[in-house]
């Protein structure tokens, strides 16, 4: 049976000049995992609401969809809880409960279902998804991968046939992001549950899926098997982007003809050939002058408890783009708010251009000298327009940066996630600081806004500025660092060059270099490694 | 930690604590009091360990001071230490405000015990039996209480690294928190819309809320509950009749009574109720061995 038919649906905001979705055709049998995928405001947000009519927005629809041969809209509450469940992007605002187990059993409650079932179903969703041993613990004592992971739990507990996914993993690191989808592999494998999955990282779906439907201007460009659609895909400049990244390293080398989707195919296409990045030597760390440094920091958050950062040092110069990789809770983003001042080291020091920072005013510090980007950009945001935002630092309207003077009108909560990070980004730098501290600034981001946030902050460094870059994410660290610096439990690891870092390392690297191994000893940037393939093909 | 009142039904538990804060707070007599102190002590010795007991030589100069600012502003009573300008500082005054901080520091430890032992999983139970939606805004209101303190922090450091304002002039600072409120207040209103939607999707409002869970009440139980309503009662009903009436003032005098030794038995077993069930989680243990 199919579980999902749609006819000719387009959709239009009632405010918007264009079509959202536009004269879309898709069917979805029963037991398939279809991954949606295609850039920011290309419409699969506005499909996947479509399909769960509870969450439908308003405005002008045309054409026809059946959700097990039923029209979404003539369900029940009761029924669509029942056969259509849905997760969304951020783990902690979809929760409403206060601890795990209440969490699990929202849904079945809302259900009027007797409490001997709900027992039971709860019981067993926790033992599926192994939350079992931390189910009496309070929400807000988890990550969010966890967190993500309690509204898939939470969604299944009401036995859905077809699962809808929108972007669930975007905010989650790489790691939680992959134990995410093997989680939804397995339901949907061990289930046969349908699944349609919107996502922007696909390097963990992609081979898994049986279709990948490519979104774009809301139409469906592509709807294929993985292997076809990457092919399709890998002819389009639009399409290039979203590939998962060893593929893209095929089909920018010119091997459109036999692409890989995952590393190990990578491996057995290269087979024995030598590799050559054609790169010069060593590239050495920047030696300039060093803007901030800081030395055996040690900071904890209450008097009693454990310490987060134990002796951390680093140091980072002027025109460096530092990148702080490492796992959850390595204290990453507590060092970087002890480089910034925001948070107070009780012992160690920090010394910004050989000037203590205890020593500085807050005015001082924070005007021209450094700029803290939070992980979450909302926390930046107080005003109605975007205009609004920059003319609080200072920056008058003629200044408005080319790239977000079409947005000026707009409210910063409207913007994509690509654009809120934009506008965020401008607004801390409007001073033209000299020390940059971005925390995460690739979550939720799309492949091309990934990009121009890779231009913008090699832009700082090119003016002088010193960055440093926290983030989980190899791809980005290795198209932007100059340096890298690995923690883990508090203490930071020896500062050095992102050959030596990736090129060294086996898991906390990039796809490159892991393809790479054995045959190069530099290449671990996709670009480096799409060039050789060219190379050793004998194309330009 | 092994424990007979956390494992007790929490609708039993109220009907074992919620007397005590009665007697701590209301019963003026100093015996009792004391039986109240010593029962709470004997619970907190279990939960809070040699924590209480640390700050005992502090707690002492509280008292201590306690009385001796009442004989400063109160001056009645016939037994005075010494007179400055004419008032009298009696004993009775200083015995007021002594008993006055031992009553203080009863409550607190009860209340105390209360807020360990009545955890939010109780007060969800509880609220889930009588009425599954009102649990519901319970549960979601102990979840954003870490969330916002979570997210204000996190706004209020932004804030100050954007530092367009000094911290120096009144008028930047509160410009700065008024630009923390704005920013609380939408990013909260979107996450909202986010929380609803997800609702929403399970299902929120298709049929009457239902509880999830529902434990048993034990015979147990149900002794804990009578003896705790029974031995309230009768407190209430022997002060009524004039027990435990103690006067402090023109002098110190006991007004004994029946009714009074009465009481005294009462508030002795109501007072060592809890500590009554922790000990038989211990035998129930011993005798598992």
């Amino acid at each position: 049976m199919e579980a999902l038919t749609v006819k000719n649906l387009s959709f239009k905001y009632p405010a918007a000049p264009s079509r959202a979705l536009n004269d879309v055709s898709l069917s979805v049998s029963e037991g398939e995992f279809v991954l949606l995928c295609g850039g920011t405001g290309c419409g699969k947000t506005t499909f996947l609401r479509l399909i769960k009519a509870s969450l439908a927005p308003h405005g002008e629809k045309l054409g026809d969809i059946a959700v097990f041969g039923k029209d979404p809209r003539a369900m029940s509450i009761f029924e669509e809880a029942t056969s259509v469940g849905m997760v969304m992007q951020r783990p902690e605002s979809q929760i409403v409960s206060e601890n795990v187990i209440d969490e699990l059993a929202f849904g079945l409650s809302n259900l009027g279902i007797d409490n001997s079932l709900i027992h039971r179903r709860t019981a067993e969703v926790s033992g599926y998804f192994g939350i079992d041993h931390w189910a009496e613990k309070p929400i807000a004592s988890l990550s969010g991968g966890q967190k993500q992971i309690i509204n898939l739990a939470s969604v299944i507990a009401m036995r859905p046939k077809l699962l809808l996914l929108d972007e669930p993993t975007s905010r989650l690191d790489p790691i939680s992001a992959a134990e995410f989808i093997s989680a939804v592999t397995r339901l949907n494998r061990e289930t046969g549950i349908t699944v349609i999955m919107a996502e922007h990282r696909l390097e963990s779906a992609f081979p898994v899926c049986d279709r990948v439907v490519f979104m774009r201007d809301g139409g469906i460009e592509v709807d294929s098997p993985p292997r076809a659609a990457a092919k399709i895909m890998a002819s389009s400049e639009n399409g290039i982007g979203f590939l998962p990244p060893p593929t893209k390293i095929f089909a920018l080398g010119g091997r459109s003809d036999d692409l890989p989707l995952t590393v190990r195919e990578a491996r057995e296409l290269i087979g024995e050939a030598e590799l050559v990045s054609g790169d010069g030597g060593v590239p050495e760390l920047l030696q300039t002058e060093t803007l901030l440094e800081a030395k055996d920091l040690f900071f904890r958050y209450e008097k009693n408890s454990k310490d987060v950062i134990k002796g951390a040092g680093i140091s980072v110069s002027r025109g460096e783009i530092l990148c702080l990789m490492g796992g959850n809770a390595a204290g990453k983003s507590t060092l970087l708010k002890c480089l910034a001042g925001l948070l107070k080291p009780y012992d160690g020091s920090v010394k910004i251009s050989g000037r203590k920072l205890r020593d500085m005013s807050k005015s001082e510090l924070y005007a021209k000298t450094v700029a803290y980007l939070p992980q979450d950009v909302n926390a930046v945001f107080s005003c109605a327009t975007v205009a609004e935002e920059l003319a609080a630092v200072g920056i008058s309207k003629q200044d408005i940066p080319l790239s977000l003077e079409p947005l000026a009108g707009m409210h910063p909560y409207d913007l994509s996630g690509g654009e809120q990070q934009k506008c965020a980004l401008a607004k801390i730098t409007a001073k033209k600081p000299e020390i940059i501290l971005l925390d995460e600034p690739t979550k939720g981001l799309d492949p091309q806004s990934v990009k121009e946030l890779a231009a913008a902050v090699k832009a700082f460094s090119y003016s002088g500025a010193a960055v440093i870059c926290v983030t989980h994410d190899s791809e980005f660290a290795a198209s932007i660092a100059d340096s890298v610096v690995l923690m883990f439990g508090g203490v930071c690891g020896e500062k050095v060059s992102p050959l030596e870092f990736f090129v060294g390392n086996s898991f906390y690297t990039t796809a490159a270099a892991r393809i790479a191994k054995g045959h190069s000893e530099t290449i671990f940037r996709s670009e480096q490694l799409s060039k050789a393939l060219r190379k050793a093909a004998g194309i330009g | 930690m092994l424990s007979g009142l956390k494992r007790l039904n929490p609708f039993a538990l109220p009907a074992c604590i919620l007397p005590q804060l009665f007697q701590a707070m209301f019963v003026r007599d100093p015996v009792v009091t004391a039986i109240s102190l010593a029962g709470g002590i004997a619970v907190a010795l279990k939960f809070f360990d040699a924590k209480v007991f640390k700050k005992t030589p502090m707690f002492i100069v509280f008292a201590v001071a306690a009385g001796l600012l009442n004989t400063f502003v109160n001056h009645r009573g016939d037994t005075p230490f010494v007179y400055i300008n004419d008032s009298a500082l009696t004993f009775e005054s200083f015995f007021y405000g002594f008993r006055f901080a031992f009553a203080v520091f009863a409550a607190v430890l009860w209340f105390a015990l209360l807020t360990e032992l009545f955890t939010s999983s109780h007060v969800i139970y509880v609220f889930g039996r009588i009425s599954p939606s009102l649990a519901l805004v319970v549960s979601a209101a102990l979840r954003y209480i870490p969330l916002f303190t979570a997210r204000i922090k996190e706004t209020s450091l932004s804030h100050t690294a954007l530092g367009s304002r000094s911290d120096v002039k009144i008028s930047d600072r509160v410009r700065s928190a008024g630009d923390t409120v704005a920013t609380m207040v939408a990013w909260s209103c979107e996450t909202a819309i986010d929380s609803a939607d997800s609702m929403r999707a399970r299902g929120y409002g298709a049929a009457k809320r239902r509880a999830r869970q529902k434990r048993s009440f034990k015979a147990f139980d149900g002794f804990v509950v009578t003896a705790g309503i029974i031995l309230f009662a009768a407190s209430v009903a022997l002060i009524a009749c004039g027990g435990g009436e103690f006067n402090y003032f023109p002098v110190i005098s006991f007004s004994g009574g029946i009714s009074t030794y009465l009481l005294y038995a009462v508030s002795a077993l109501l007072s060592f109720l809890p500590a009554f069930v922790e000990l038989r989680e211990e035998l129930l243990w011993k005798r598992s061995r």
